[in-house]
């Protein structure tokens, strides 16, 4: 059964995959109202998904982790790791 | 978006005649519409799966969700 941070990521990875659909699409309708409309409420849920996966379960790259005290990336489970290591 | 659809209209009548026999395209095409090239329909927003269907599904537009089936392809959708 999919633990939490299993289903936040693939609710995250939903989100993104709709996103990049319509990025697709829009390559080649510029004008299309429908299409833009959409993709601004996608791109706005994507982006909220994320933060709150990654203040729950830790950062999905190593590039955006947190590194004030310590290199947080390493330190926790990795995204693509089931529980916690 | 609207040019295109106008202008597929607007020429649709056009001049040519069809020959006796010769299958009717002519309501399809624009006059100006060379032969012997293909040709793909312009694809047009649509109300999309939602994200987990279009996730499974491989598109977020079920026009284009066209799984080979192996046989004649029929629109399987959900």
């Amino acid at each position: 059964m999919e633990n939490n941070k299993q289903k936040a990521l693939r609710k995250l990875m939903a989100a993104r995959f709709a996103l990049h659909d319509a990025e697709l699409y829009l390559d080649s309708h510029p004008d299309c109202q429908e299409g833009l409309r959409y993709f601004r409420a996608k791109r706005e849920q994507a982006e909220k998904l994320r933060n709150e996966y990654e203040t729950e379960f830790g950062s999905l790259t190593s590039r955006c982790t947190k590194a004030d005290e310590r290199w947080e990336w390493v330190c926790g489970a990795f995204p693509w790791e089931r529980g916690e290591s | 978006m609207e040019e295109m659809t106008t202008l597929f209209l607007d020429s649709v009548l056009g001049e040519k005649k069809p020959a006796d026999g010769c299958p009717k395209t002519q309501g399809i095409f624009p006059a100006e519409t060379p032969v012997g090239m293909a040709y793909v329909p312009f694809q047009f927003w649509e109300k999309t799966y939602d994200e987990p269907t279009a996730l499974a599904r491989g598109t977020i537009f079920p026009s284009l969700d066209k799984p080979f089936i192996g046989e004649e392809a029929a629109s399987l959708g959900k």
